[in-house]
């Protein structure tokens, strides 16, 4: 879920995705909210990668 | 309950669960949690507003579960509430699922009080429970439900928590739709006579009909009209009637009834905390919102974070270091010696060195200039995101905007036109009218500079705090005479804007980062290779004198405004990007060729002028090509125009020395 950074909707990322504007090179990399259209940025792939790790080290930690 | 796959012929024929209720307050968890990934997204039939809807098997039956849009009261204002109201009219669901926000309960209750009124099979989500009680707050569903005669489930979506009850009040709902409510005799006699002349079939009730012509919905007007047929005439007069008597004080009338029913149906269902403490982010956001404190608020926001960090800091500090000392001093020399000393060819020299050379001026322009202020309005922008401070921005400008025929939702747009206009110009498609769109993207193409360009212009013009004055007053002159003519010209009423605002908080620090990271890897990674092919093209025209004669053909329009013939190189750089032009307008001032007054003038009319291609483009796309056509047009003469205006002000006032 993301939450947008505008009007503070919650959505699930692929609920959000468009084809965008067309103005980025490479695709659209916003992820925009189906209630108010503001862009919002997607979380860095590496980062989620990086906390999923952190959350599971804490799992195995707790257990 | 599990999801399951069902053909679209089938579906049709399905019971049908619809979820409404106001946006954020979890209708799109809940909905996930009932259909699993049977989703299909699609635009309802003659709008841009999406509807999902999937399947659920409940109690060993397949259901068709909607998930309607946001949506505040059953008579409606915007578009997406028109649609969810459409959803309950036109497919009559079995189960109207209510959600509400228990930390909103109050508020909320009123379109539960519509929905049983209006004669639908409510049952009533209480949402988001676990933070009601985090709050501190108890409450009494019981009591909530034998008052209200309809089933009340206590949830929290989000944590799985409820799913079961619903699940099972939705296979159980029978027939009943809830106790009467019943208002004052004044308001209870005027609707039952228009009640009384209502003879049509309608899916709501014969009540709740009334009060929405009383309220005097158009949709539902309408709808009347084609059922009533003869005797619509008389209707419409008792409407007007009662109208008259009550002053058009029905609304207010009504509210403050409806707000009364739900005093007493919340008596001694919610247990407030001893200490109900506010927070500094409820005192900040009532500051935000509202004019008198608002307005300060924002000019502080502005001055600080705009032309201190971004302006003083990021174009001013960090440019000086990065282009001047690194790039001027140190790397382009280096380069230039280095590829001069092991390519003989002269053209392939330009190309990579030379004046318009890929690295001397394209990653020059793209690293030394462009990506320090970037940052910095990355990291401002992150900071006012993640405080919540835009919604209220939107909110505190609600007013104003109305003047130019748009409402507080523009700022949408207008906000990420600081960003990039292109991508602003998309997002004008979610406004509501036709009319506010092309208001919009007019006033996008017209008065938004993007961030790189707005943040070259301070930090050049600050180094000449009158033309930086003066930039100011022309810009805003020019946005507030553009958009009130373009109000009063353009047909229609502006729309009206609500918004649900999420509480502010303290701006985490990682999210800044996180973000700030991500808009700059993208931006950067998106400049780069539109700076090289910028470059090489530039690099095109000097070979073969292209450039030269475009030049010399803007030669008179840049005399015409004081200008001397080289600045016309940075309006040539703008129509690439925007941020390239002040670029270039940055390298104008550091050759000095151009003096205050010069400056001035430039900076108003580059932020005037026309949009980059990609912008032009994606007018095209959205507004059609009469429309995009004529912006273009007059945008330019207004740029050029004001150009001459103001630089004629300026010699003959010698304002500027």
């Amino acid at each position: 879920m993301i939450r947008c950074g505008f009007c503070g909707d919650e959505f699930d990322e692929s609920e959000g995705t468009q084809p965008g504007c067309g103005a980025c090179v490479g695709g659209c990399h916003g992820i925009h909210c189906p209630r108010c259209g503001y862009k919002n940025i997607p979380e860095p792939a590496f980062l989620k990668r990086l906390k999923s790790m952190v959350t599971r080290n804490d799992k195995e930690h707790d257990q | 309950m599990s999801a399951s796959a069902v053909t679209p012929d089938s579906i049709q024929h399905l019971r049908r669960v619809a979820l409404v209720g106001n946006p954020n307050v979890g209708k799109s968890v809940l909905f996930n949690a009932l259909t699993g990934s049977y989703v299909t997204v699609s635009n309802y039939p003659g709008t841009s507003v999406e509807v999902s809807r999937g399947s659920a098997t409940i109690a060993d039956e397949t259901w068709q579960v909607i998930d309607t849009p946001g949506m505040y009261a059953v008579h409606t204002i915007t578009e997406e509430e028109r649609v969810a109201r459409e959803i309950l009219l036109n497919e009559k669901p079995d189960v109207v699922l209510h959600v509400l926000d228990a930390r909103n309960l109050e508020r909320m209750l009123a379109m539960t009080i519509q929905l049983i009124e209006a004669g639908l099979p409510v049952v009533l989500v209480v949402n988001i429970m676990d933070e009601a009680e985090r709050m501190g707050l108890s409450f009494d569903l019981s009591l909530l439900q034998q008052r209200l005669g309809i089933p009340v489930i206590a949830a929290a979506t989000a944590r799985k928590r409820g799913i079961e009850e619903i699940k099972t009040a939705v296979a159980g709902l029978g027939t009943s739709c809830g106790l009467p409510i019943s208002y004052s005799r004044l308001l209870e006699r005027d609707i039952a006579e228009v009640s009384r002349l209502l003879q049509g079939q309608y899916v709501l009730s014969r009540r709740a009909m009334a009060l929405l012509l009383l309220q005097g919905d158009e949709e539902v007007t309408g709808l009347a009209g084609q059922q009533e047929g003869e005797q619509y005439p008389i209707l419409a007069e008792k409407v007007r009637e009662i109208a008259f008597e009550r002053r058009e004080s029905f609304h207010l009338d009504l509210s403050m009834e409806r707000k009364e029913i739900v005093n007493r149906l919340v008596r001694g269902v919610i247990t407030l905390p001893d200490k109900r403490r506010e927070t500094w982010g409820s005192r900040l956001s009532t500051l935000a919102v509202q004019p008198l404190t608002g307005i300060p608020l924002l000019f502080i926001t502005l001055y600080f974070g705009l032309y201190k960090f971004v302006g003083d800091f990021g174009a001013g500090t960090l440019v000086d270091f990065l282009e001047g000392e690194l790039f001027e001093k140190l790397f382009n020399p280096w380069i230039t010696n280095l590829v001069t000393g092991w390519i003989p060819w002269w053209w392939l020299q330009e190309l990579l060195v030379g004046e318009y050379g890929i690295i001397t001026l394209g990653l020059r322009y793209a690293v030394g200039i462009i990506l320090p202020i970037v940052t910095t309005f990355f990291i401002f922008f992150s900071i006012l995101e993640d405080a919540g401070y835009l919604p209220r921005l939107a909110l505190l400008v609600d007013r104003g905007f109305k003047w130019f025929g748009l409402s507080g939702r523009s700022v949408i747009p207008m906000v990420l036109g600081f960003g990039c206009s292109t991508m602003a110009t998309m997002v004008t498609r979610t406004l509501e009218t036709v009319r506010e769109r092309v208001i919009a993207t007019l006033l996008l193409a017209l008065a938004i500079p993007c961030s790189a360009q707005l943040g070259v212009i301070l930090a050049l013009l600050a180094r000449t705090p009158g033309g930086l004055l003066v930039w100011i007053v022309c810009m805003t002159l020019l946005f507030v005479l553009v958009g009130v003519l373009a109000g009063k010209l353009l047909p229609g009423e502006a729309p009206m804007f609500y918004m649900e605002l999420p509480p502010m908080r303290l701006p985490q620090l990682s999210n800044v980062l996180t973000k700030t990271y991500t808009r700059m890897q993208w931006y950067f990674l998106e400049i780069l290779p539109l700076f090289v092919l910028a470059s090489v093209l530039m690099w095109l025209g000097k070979i073969t004198h292209g450039m030269e004669k475009l030049v010399n053909a803007m030669t008179p329009l840049m005399q015409g405004i004081g200008l001397p013939k080289e600045a016309a190189i940075a309006f040539i750089f703008g129509f690439f990007r925007r941020d390239y032009g002040a670029a270039g307008l940055y390298d104008l001032q550091s050759k000095g060729l151009l003096d205050g007054r010069q400056l001035t003038v430039a900076a108003v009319t580059l932020t005037l002028f026309i949009p980059c291609v990609a912008q032009f483009l994606m007018m095209l796309k959205e507004r059609g090509w009469k429309v995009s056509l004529a912006i273009f047009v007059f945008v330019s003469l207004l740029a050029f125009g004001s150009g001459y205006l103001l630089n004629q002000l300026l010699v003959t006032t010698r304002l500027l020395g």
